[in-house]
């Protein structure tokens, strides 16, 4: 096992120094990130018409939500997300802000796409980096940076019970965070130092955010290539109106 | 693990079964299946303890070092068998939920502040612990959970006895008192809203009052969000 990330260490580090070995990006920007999200979920509850303490935990689930979840999986004691109180102090300065203020947030955090696209950018490099230096595979350390990545809008979505918008074809969100985190990977393996790699994917993944809203970049949904294999070494009767495959695995009551 | 629970084993207990009893109506009432009571029951009783601990990470989940998931059981049976015998017993129900809001927070951020969490971050773990089990049951059935929906104030209960319990045990470090005042203050702010029905206050948007203070428009008639 390689040493633990500074992120996903115990509190007994000190002082939360999250790029220590590389001092190249510095530790504001994760406020900056944690603040930026908070914002974004307190004005989302209190839009909806949540109640304080719903407003306070959406705030908590979109700003602190994908590092807790990074932590969580790699197991390194309590998360330092959670030891330093100016995390949570944040998240709790962004709720009273959006309960009293959610109009005027929502607008001001739907303008600042930049600050969106970098925040996302830094979380993927954040997880990404804390995985490898957690001793993980290069697989794993993908997941692990795309978790952190958009975990903390998953947990937002699925506290206001509805299905996560990440997740949904349309929003260019958790692929220019997966993309991300397979260059932030692929550097490393190529020998880069580990702050060109951060700086590289912040850049990456932020440009194709801005790029998927500004040119109406989509993400599609799952196309079926079932019948199209299957005609391969079938011929199809013409008077059927299904193919076969789809005619076998959709049954009539299955559609709506 | 026990000391991690410095509250009595019974009081556990209860807690426990309670949490199981509500996550089993809650489901039966949703047309699900055994398995389904079972799952929700389960969560219920032992959602917020199990998420304190995931928090925490500093020893395997208590839950799994005991026979707590059995309680939970208990509570499931007792919810799926005898849903008329628990309706009627429900204004017993009411006061022993409303006595276990404190003792949730504080089994929660106690051990917070134990494993050395700053302030903030254990009020945090407190009511999470105590509006995890309802969090859990809610998100397993398919609902906007209603601890975070304009309501009871049970979850608002929890973050004022956590910010009282938090607060007078970081000042004075006299944690018997800040217990007290904490299961004292929970109670009592639940039972005195349900009585005057009050309902938790949701976001109140001063955004186009601060426009106007700012100078950067007239003020406008009947206006909501601008658009």
């Amino acid at each position: 096992m390689a040493a633990t990330g500074p992120l996903f260490a115990a509190a007994a580090d000190g002082p939360n120094e999250l790029f220590a070995s590389t001092g190249t990006l510095p530790e504001w920007t994760t406020f900056v990130a944690v603040g930026f999200g908070a914002l974004a979920g307190a004005a989302f509850a209190a839009r909806r018409g949540f109640d304080i303490v719903g407003v306070f935990g959406l705030a908590t689930a979109q700003g602190i939500g994908g590092l807790l979840l990074g932590s969580i999986l790699l197991a390194t004691g309590t998360p330092a997300v959670l030891t330093h109180s100016g995390y949570l102090g944040i998240v709790t300065i962004a709720a009273a802000l959006g309960f009293f203020f959610a109009g005027l947030i929502a607008r001001t955090v739907q303008s600042l796409l930049v600050v969106d696209a970098l925040s996302l950018g830094l979380l993927c490099a954040i997880g990404t980096n804390s995985a490898l230096r957690g001793g993980l595979d290069n697989i794993p350390a993908v997941f692990i940076g795309l978790i952190t990545a958009v975990g903390g809008m998953i947990l937002r979505d699925i506290l206001a019970g509805r299905a996560p918008d990440v997740l949904r074809p349309g929003t260019y969100i958790a692929a220019a965070a997966l993309i991300g985190a397979i260059i932030f990977v692929l550097l490393v393996d190529a020998g880069a130092s580990r702050g060109l790699a951060q700086v590289v994917t912040v850049a990456t993944v932020s440009v194709i955010r801005i790029l998927a809203v500004v040119r109406g970049w989509k993400t599609h949904g799952p196309h079926d290539l079932s019948d199209r294999v299957w005609r391969l070494w079938r011929i199809r009767d013409q008077s059927e109106k299904l193919d076969p495959v789809t005619r076998a695995m959709d049954r009539p009551d299955d559609l709506k | 693990m026990s000391e991690v629970l410095a509250v009595p084993q019974l009081v556990i207990t209860a807690a426990v079964i309670g949490g199981g009893i509500s996550g089993a109506l809650h489901a039966g009432k949703r047309n699900m299946d055994t398995i389904g009571v079972i799952f929700v029951a389960v969560a219920t009783g032992l959602g917020g303890g199990a998420i304190r601990d995931v928090l925490l990470a500093q020893s395997v989940p208590v839950f799994l070092l005991n026979n707590l998931v059995a309680l939970a059981l208990v509570g499931a049976v007792a919810g799926w068998f005898f849903t008329r015998l628990v309706a009627f017993l429900e204004p017993a129900i009411f006061v022993i939920d409303t006595l276990l809001i404190g003792v949730w927070v504080i089994v929660g951020a106690e051990a917070a502040l134990r494993a050395d969490l700053p302030p903030v971050a254990a009020v945090f773990v407190g009511i999470t612990t105590a509006v995890g089990g309802g969090l859990l049951r809610d998100v397993l059935c398919r609902e906007t959970p209603s601890a975070l929906m304009p309501g009871e104030f049970v979850a608002a209960s929890a973050l004022a006895a956590a910010v009282i319990f938090v607060g007078i045990d970081v000042t004075t470090d006299n944690q018997p008192t800040a217990e007290a005042m904490a299961i004292t203050t929970a109670a009592l702010l639940r039972v005195t809203t349900a009585r005057l029905r009050l309902v938790t206050p949701s976001a109140v948007d001063l955004s186009d009052r601060f426009r106007v203070w700012l100078g950067l428009e007239r003020h406008r008639t009947g206006s909501t969000g601008g658009r």
